[in-house]
């Protein structure tokens, strides 16, 4: 507890009229120290309670967000202690890039013991990464304002908004080389699964469901069905988000772009029963080796929350091999997400390739932009024209799907279907 | 709305006091000017209660400020401190009230005038109105008596004796004294 600077001031006041009436010996001047010596002697008499005992609990509703949704945060306090707590002064603080769409963040109480209140505020829909909510402060100042005491009663709660996941239902994925694991990748191997391979002769012992009977019928002699096997494979996703994502070739928000790809790309993948990794080569690199299931999927979206788009020190294709060779088997997939500008990323996909990687690259394509400045104009078409140029280079190694926010990546994947290449 | 009622009527019954005693109690020449300050000041200090606006308190503040300065003045003109002694001491009782008003309506003041958009619950107004209510009043409460305890002093210390004077003096000196000690102790 302390004293505040009106206590200061005050004091201040009241000794310059008590030396205003010695100087002039005039001792009615001292008449208005009476009115600030009765404030501060009433300030003491009621003084606050020095160490307020409250239960306060945060609660966000939802903890993690996809986005585009409102936060609504539910604060209860509760008063433990025997005795009335007055001119409670609470804050809790939010990040200034989070916007407040209802209630409020700071507000004054009094409670009675053991009393009960709860308020709640709405944090309008925050773009993607994580926050820090907090930490929420009490301040304590007596009716006058004289003394004040202040505490923090709550520390921070993470809010974590994941990328936004759009729904992809026609990626059919072949790959080269697939793991022990049944999943949904036809592996050219025959065996148990759903796709038809091929006919052969029925030896006795095999399942009767398996007879095919028109076949059997037209031949004379029992045929069965054979069936591929379908198993899953191992992806790494490189997501690059370094000078292309600051770059004015694209009206529109690049970054936000290709990591709401990312996202959709390894949760399908993921549904799939295939084992993902990612790779984030932005500002600040990250990587996840590749593994299966919903916890794997947390992972990358807790890793796509955080991308932040910046240049890197490092080359990408320095970056790429090194954790490919790594935690990658050979003949694997590896999924470029890229705008496909500067002279790395060729050479990352020439690289990756020439290791015996499949390589499928996604880039987000340049849009016109009208009334433009004859300059700006120029350096557009020059930075178009080194993409078009890095492209050319990738096709004779890669598959290419141009994406664009105006179409949605499943039909863009309907259209070209370039799973089926491998 | 029960709250809402009683801060208003408050603040009637302050604007009505200041205008009476200002009538009252000003030198005749200065009425029309200091009744014009006072008008202004109170005023401006009602609205800022009512509509939690601190811009206004402030102006409240300064126009008091001003007719304090200007009591002051005529009191040095006259070259005597006690012609209108409770008149000043009035004013800076009224100053110290509008320094009150400044404090509860710079605390949140989107309680009552919300940020564009944003919406706050019914309960929170109702407190925050309860919190300025009670600041207010106590803060008028106390500043009433202290007011009477001065002239009384005052009208005692002329009356009486020189004698008293001195030790009402003491009585400030040490009443104030006494309160610092309290505030700064130690927890």
């Amino acid at each position: 507890m302390g004293i505040t600077r009106k206590t200061v001031v005050y004091l201040a006041v009241a000794y310059l009229f008590i030396g205003l009436g010695l100087a002039f010996k005039e001792p009615s001047i001292s008449i208005f120290v009476i009115p600030i010596a009765a404030a501060l002697l009433y300030s003491s008499l009621f003084s606050i309670d020095k160490h307020p005992q409250l239960d306060v609990k945060r609660t966000l509703n939802p903890p993690r967000s996809f986005g585009g949704e409102s936060i609504n945060i539910t604060v209860a306090i509760q008063n433990t202690s025997s005795c009335r707590t007055d001119q409670l002064e609470l804050e809790d603080h939010v990040p200034e890039s989070l916007s407040l769409e209802a209630g409020t963040t700071s507000l004054i109480l009094s409670l009675h013991a053991e009393e009960r209140f709860e308020y709640e505020y709405t944090i309008s829909a925050p773009r993607r990464g994580r926050y820090l909510l907090g930490p929420m402060k009490a301040h304590i100042v007596d009716d006058l304002g004289f003394s004040e005491f202040s505490e923090t009663l709550l520390g921070q709660d993470e809010l974590l908004i994941l990328p936004k996941v759009e729904k992809l239902r026609s990626m059919e994925l072949r790959a080269r080389r697939v793991g022990p694991w049944s999943g949904s990748i036809a592996s050219r191997n025959i065996g148990l699964g759903t796709e038809f391979y091929e006919l052969r002769s029925y030896s006795p012992g095999d399942d009767l469901r398996r007879i095919n009977w028109k076949a059997s019928a037209k031949r004379g002699r029992l045929v069965a069905n054979e069936f591929e096997t379908e198993r899953v494979t191992d992806v790494m996703l490189v997501l690059d988000c370094s000078e292309g994502a600051l770059s004015e070739l694209f009206a529109y928000d690049v970054e936000e772009y290709e990591v709401s790809l990312a996202a959709s790309l390894c949760s399908q993948l993921l549904l799939q029963g295939n084992r993902v990794g990612l790779l984030v080569y932005s500002k600040e690199r990250t990587w996840l080796a590749p593994a299966f299931g919903k916890r794997q999927l947390l992972r990358i979206l807790s890793s796509l929350a955080l991308v932040k788009g910046g240049p890197s020190i490092v080359p990408i294709a320095y970056a790429v091999e090194s954790v490919t060779a790594a935690v990658l088997p050979a003949r694997s997939i590896i999924v470029f997400v890229s705008p496909f500008l500067g002279d790395d990323i060729v050479e990352a996909v020439w690289n990756t390739a020439n290791a015996g990687y499949n390589v499928l690259c996604f880039a987000p394509t340049e849009s016109t932009i009208e009334n433009e400045s004859r300059y700006k104009s120029l350096a557009r078409r020059i930075l178009a024209t080194e993409r078009r140029m890095n492209l050319r280079q990738v096709f004779p190694v890669c598959r290419f799907i141009p994406v664009t926010p105006e179409k949605s990546v499943e039909t863009m994947l309907r259209r070209i279907k370039p799973w089926r290449s491998f | 709305m029960l709250h809402w009622q009683t801060l208003r009527a408050f603040s009637f019954g302050w604007l009505m006091l200041t205008l009476i005693s200002v009538t009252l109690l000003f030198p005749t020449a200065l009425i029309p000017l200091a009744l014009a300050t006072a008008i202004f000041s109170a005023l401006t200090g009602c609205i800022a209660i009512l509509a939690c606006r601190p811009k206004l308190s402030v102006i409240s503040l300064l126009s008091g400020f001003t007719l304090f300065l200007g009591l002051i003045e005529v009191e040095i003109a006259s070259k005597s401190v006690e012609n209108n002694l409770p008149l000043t001491l009035l004013e800076f009782v009224m100053l110290l009230f509008a320094v009150e008003n400044l404090t509860v309506t710079s605390k949140r003041p989107f309680f009552i005038m919300p940020k564009s958009g944003t919406q706050v619950q019914e309960s929170l107004i109702g407190t925050f109105v309860q919190h300025v209510l009670r600041r207010s009043s106590r803060a008028a409460l106390l500043f009433t008596t202290s007011y009477l305890i001065s002239i009384g002093t005052l009208y005692l210390s002329t009356s009486v004796s020189r004698l008293q004077l001195d030790f009402s003096f003491y009585v400030i000196v040490v009443s104030i004294s006494l309160a610092l000690l309290v505030i700064l102790r130690k927890d």
